[in-house]
Formats: C-alpha cells, sequence, structure tokens
C-alpha cells in the first residue's frame, strides 16, 4: 500500500532527458526527503507521482493501480500537492481558501467546516483565518496553502493510506516557521501520511526525513536514511560542494556545515 | 460573507419590482400608475395602452433583463477561466464573429431573407449571429489549442480574430447601402427595440438552462482561481472544466448578440461589482452577476430609450459610456494593488 514511481522516463525537450529510469515508494507514515542540485529533476519527479506530468516511460502506482485509472475525485481524497508557486489574483478570504481543500470530499458544511478549523490551527493561521489572502505576507500565504492541502487528506480514508507532496514547501519562510512546518508534515505523517518533499536545506532534510533520495541528472544515485545518505563524501560528488558533516549537538541525527 | 450574500440578494427583489414598474410606466407614451396596474392586472389588448405595455414595454424590459444576466453570468465564467478580473467573452471572438456573420449575410447575401418562408424570415438573422458566435469561439479554441493549453495562447488568438472580423466588418460596412448600414449599427452597437415575445422566450431559455449548468460549477470555478495544477490536484477534470466555460459562455453571449447586437461591459463590469461586494467565492458571485446584470442593463436600457425620448439610443452606447470610465477605475485600482 504505497505510492510509488517505477522506471521513469521522462524528457520534457528532445534534447535533453529530465528524468531517466528513476524508481522511487513513499510509504505510509514515513517522510522522504527528495534532493539534488537545480535542474537534477526533484520537481518534474514530483509532478510525475502526481499525475500532471505523464512520463515518457515507467509507471506511477497509487496503491494496487496505476495512477491514470483512479478518478479524479478519488485520487484527489488520498493525495494532495502543494505547488511552488501560487498566484491568486482574488481576494478570498484565508478560511474560504483551506475550505476549497475539502472540494473533493462530501462531507457536509458542518464537518467541513471543523477540519478547517482544525488544519488552520495545526498551521497556526487561527486568528488570521477572516483576513484577505492579498493582505498576508509571502510566508502566511504559503502556510494558508498547507493548510489548504492538508485540510484535503484530513481524515483516514477506506481506500487505503493517504499521502502528501511538497515542493520546497519552506521556501520563504522565516527559521521559526520553516521549523513550525517541517513539525507539523512530521506529525501528520505520524497519523499514517506518507510524505515526499523537495528540499534544498540539507539540514532540515537529515532533521525531519526518515528516507533521503538525491537525485543527479535526472538519476535517483542514492537512497537511503539521513545518516547514510549525507556523508561528506556523497555531497561532494552529487553538490559539488565540499562540507563537514558532524554528529547534530541536540539531535539525532548528522550536521553539515560547508566549507 | 454568506449572510451577506443573501442579504443582498433579498435587496434586490424590491429594487427589481421598483425598476420594473417604474421602466413599464416611462417611454415616449407615459403610462398612468392607475392604468399601468389596471392593465397588469386584467390586460386589454384592444386599448392602446394594453398594446404598448403587453406588446412593446413588457417584452422589452424582459429582454433587457435576460440579455443583461445572459451577459454578466458568461463574464464571470470567462473572468474565472482567464483567472483575470479584467477578462470578457469578446475576448474569445463571440461578439465579433456574430456580427460578422450577420453583417455578411446582410450585405453580401440581401436576397437570403426574401427566399426564407415568413415564419423563418425574424429568425434567420439571430440564428445566423448565434451560429457565427459559435463558431468564432470554436475557431478560436483551435488557434489557441497549441502543445501547452494555456490561456494566454486563446487570448493572442482571440485577439487576432477579433482583428482580422473587424476587418471584414469594416470591408462589409463599405460596400453596404444606406439601409443596411443602419441595420448594422443595431447590431455594432446593440438595442432592445426588436424586442418581441418570441426572443424574450428563446434567451429566457437558454438563459434558465446556461444558469443551471453553471451554478453547478461554482467548486471547480474557486479551484481554477488557485491555479490549473491547484484545480487539478483538487481532482476537476481541467481540459473539460475549460471547454465547457468556453462553450457556456459562447452560447450565452450568442444567444444575446442574436437578439440584441453586442452589448458592451456588462460582462465586464458587473461580476466585479459582485466581487467587490461579496469576495470571489462563485457560490455567490454566480447568481448575484445573474440579479445585478439584469437590473443594470434593464436600467441603462431605461436610459437609452428615455433620455432623448421619443428617439432613443442604442443601448450599447450607455453602458460602454458608463462601464468605460468604470473600466479605467479598475485598471487603475489594480495597479495600485499590484505595485
Amino acid at each position: 500500500m504505497t505510492l510509488s514511481a517505477h522506471d521513469i522516463s521522462l524528457s520534457l525537450t528532445p534534447e535533453r532527458t529530465t528524468l531517466d529510469t528513476v524508481s522511487i515508494r513513499v510509504r505510509p507514515g514515513e517522510v522522504l526527503a527528495l534532493i539534488g542540485q537545480n535542474g537534477a529533476g526533484k520537481s518534474s519527479l514530483l509532478k510525475v507521482l502526481c499525475g500532471e506530468y505523464r512520463p515518457d516511460g515507467g509507471e506511477v502506482r497509487l496503491h494496487d493501480r496505476s495512477l491514470n485509472d483512479w478518478s479524479g475525485p478519488d485520487r484527489a481524497r488520498l493525495l494532495s500537492v502543494l505547488p511552488q508557486q501560487h498566484t491568486l489574483n482574488f481576494e478570498f478570504l484565508v478560511e474560504d481558501v483551506v475550505g476549497i481543500g475539502r472540494y473533493p470530499h462530501r462531507t457536509g458544511r458542518r464537518h467541513d467546516d471543523k477540519i478547517v478549523r482544525e488544519a488552520l490551527d495545526l498551521c497556526d493561521l487561527l486568528s488570521l483565518r477572516q483576513r484577505g489572502i492579498s493582505e498576508l505576507s509571502g510566508g502566511e500565504r504559503q502556510r494558508v496553502h498547507l493548510a489548504r492541502v492538508l485540510a484535503q487528506i484530513w481524515e483516514a480514508q477506506p481506500e487505503g493510506h493517504r499521502f502528501l507532496l511538497l515542493d520546497e514547501p519552506s521556501t520563504g519562510l522565516d527559521l521559526h516557521h520553516q521549523q513550525a512546518l517541517f513539525r507539523t508534515v512530521r506529525q501528520f505523517a505520524q497519523r499514517g501520511v506518507g510524505v515526499l518533499l523537495v528540499v534544498h536545506d540539507l539540514n532540515l532534510a537529515a532533521r525531519y526525513a526518515d528516507q533521503i533520495v538525491v537525485l543527479d541528472q535526472g538519476r535517483a544515485v542514492l537512497s537511503g536514511p539521513p545518516k547514510s545518505v549525507l556523508t561528506a563524501e556523497h555531497i561532494e560528488r552529487h553538490f559539488d560542494l565540499r562540507v563537514t558533516v558532524q554528529a547534530h549537538p541536540h539531535h539525532d541525527c548528522p550536521l553539515i556545515v560547508s566549507h | 460573507m454568506l449572510r451577506r450574500g443573501q442579504q443582498l440578494g433579498w435587496l434586490l427583489l424590491p429594487l427589481f419590482a421598483v425598476s420594473l414598474l417604474a421602466g413599464l410606466a416611462s417611454g415616449p407614451v407615459q403610462l398612468a400608475w392607475s392604468t399601468l396596474f389596471d392593465q397588469l392586472f386584467f390586460p386589454d389588448l384592444s386599448r392602446t395602452d394594453g398594446v404598448i405595455l403587453w406588446q412593446i414595454r413588457m417584452p422589452r424590459i424582459l429582454l433587457s433583463m435576460i440579455v443583461g444576466a445572459l451577459l454578466a453570468l458568461c463574464g464571470t465564467l470567462v473572468q474565472g477561466l482567464f483567472r483575470n478580473p479584467l477578462a470578457e467573452p469578446g475576448l474569445m471572438g463571440v461578439s465579433s464573429g456574430a456580427t460578422l456573420m450577420v453583417v455578411i449575410v446582410m450585405v453580401l447575401l440581401p436576397g437570403l431573407t426574401a427566399q426564407l418562408p415568413a415564419w423563418a424570415r425574424p429568425l434567420l438573422l439571430p440564428l445566423v449571429a448565434f451560429s457565427g458566435g459559435l463558431f468564432a469561439t470554436r475557431l478560436v479554441m483551435l488557434l489557441g489549442h497549441g502543445s501547452a493549453y494555456s490561456p494566454l495562447r486563446l487570448i493572442l488568438a482571440g485577439v487576432a480574430f477579433n482583428m482580422v472580423a473587424a476587418a471584414g466588418i469594416g470591408l462589409c460596412a463599405y460596400l453596404a447601402t444606406n439601409e443596411q448600414l443602419r441595420t448594422l449599427t443595431f447590431w455594432n452597437l446593440g438595442s432592445f427595440s426588436a424586442a418581441g415575445w418570441d426572443a424574450v422566450l428563446m434567451t429566457g431559455v437558454v438563459l434558465i438552462g446556461l444558469a443551471a449548468l453553471s451554478m453547478r460549477l461554482y467548486r471547480p470555478l474557486n479551484a481554477l482561481l488557485l491555479g490549473e495544477s491547484e484545480a487539478r490536484h483538487l481532482g476537476f477534470d481541467v481540459p473539460r472544466l475549460k471547454r465547457r466555460i468556453v462553450y457556456l459562455s459562447a452560447a450565452g453571449v450568442g444567444a444575446a448578440v442574436a437578439f440584441t447586437g453586442v452589448i458592451g461591459f456588462i460582462g465586464l463590469v458587473v461580476p466585479h461589482i459582485v466581487r467587490m461586494l461579496v469576495g470571489p467565492d462563485h457560490r455567490r458571485v454566480l447568481p448575484l452577476s445573474l440579479g445585478f446584470g439584469a437590473l443594470l442593463t434593464l436600467w441603462a436600457d431605461w436610459i437609452a430609450r428615455t433620455l432623448i425620448s421619443p428617439a432613443e439610443l442604442p443601448v450599447g452606447i450607455v453602458t460602454s459610456l458608463l462601464g468605460g470610465p468604470f473600466f479605467i477605475y479598475l485598471i487603475h485600482r489594480q495597479r495600485g494593488r499590484l505595485t
């Protein structure tokens, strides 16, 4: 019962291979971080996993079925996605935006309102819920959309485990809210949700991920728990960066310091 | 906000009642209130008052309301589709396509009407306009449908089509006789003067169908405002949704243009006013657009036919005269927010 990609190949332009036979598996209850340099294919892989890009080769499976065989609403109740950028020209209220996350469900207004409240609470947005979206800072807006995608998969579904895909969710957030966001996502994973996130900050990946997959020029070159993947040697080879890796003074995870 | 939407809805009802009565009473022949109520409850078509009320003013007022509601509804749909509050249905070539077809039939095939049986004659131009509008939209959809199906391509294709259509209309106007030119003005500027019960009936049916179909789209329309990928991630079939919006709005505008010619700015301005009042949620914007569109168009037509009475202005001039400055104000306001 997983979200998995098997031998995915994708060329967005004829000259260049974006993804080259990549296989990846997101397990329920686990946070998987996708790391790699710019242009390594992280966002493309995420878009393949949620069905936005059709791969040239390979297959994405959600539970026991190919992702293409799921109807839109059925898929949306199990799989929610936070894209990298948001453009919203219309002055919605914060709670209205989060309420849109409940559209795939037919659970009734009162129930939906309750879930929207809980999601707002989890993302530390309750005090802003009646505010217009354009009054918010970039970081607050990012949290609103996080609350929306969480509300979309808030409750367990009879069809199987739920999955959450996040494309660079911490961009534009200050340090406090970066940590808060990753803690929220962690908590959510503990409810049996499989999480995949694209992240640039290796220390955030080290601290919050159970599994790390490194993409390099369209290939998945390494995967495993943070301690085995994030070594000085690997980082130099795949990120072109010289670093020192130490034990984190407060947490049981590696700490990466660049030279 | 939802409650405010409902309150506004209730507020529209007395406004409608007053505007309707005022519209029915005033005109080249002023009807006294007593005569008006007499005729309303006990129609007597053997009297001039009765004929004026039931054959001229009632269908005209109903048609203006129906067409206003149609245009505003289509404007809301199209602005939702393009995620741009400055879009309007004319962008996709519906209006210019309809006008072009009418002009071609009128100027290049002047003998066609005479060939038809008598009952079909009044229907010829509306039908031609309607199919012209749909055809233009289909063409713009095909031209704008590249590898990536983006709203920008659609707008560019629409702009290109509108230019070509304007050239075609200009060419036909150059070839037209004096009498044809006058009819041409009617199509270009819009008027409710030709309103009859058949027009009311046909546009009314289109309006009811369209309203029922688009009201069910409020969730996907809201999701689409977040972005196309977001709507997709929420489980909506985005390409199908976009096709539906385009054809629904083309049918609506086509039906309106077919009977009244091109009436500008209602489709642009009304959704805007409604959004300023109740926010962008389509659950409220769609029904309130219907109401405000009907009301504003009723007022515009009232101004058009009473301002220089007994003559009358094309209603399109009134809406454009009021809508143009408002549009500039909107652009100004948007720029203020973007910087």
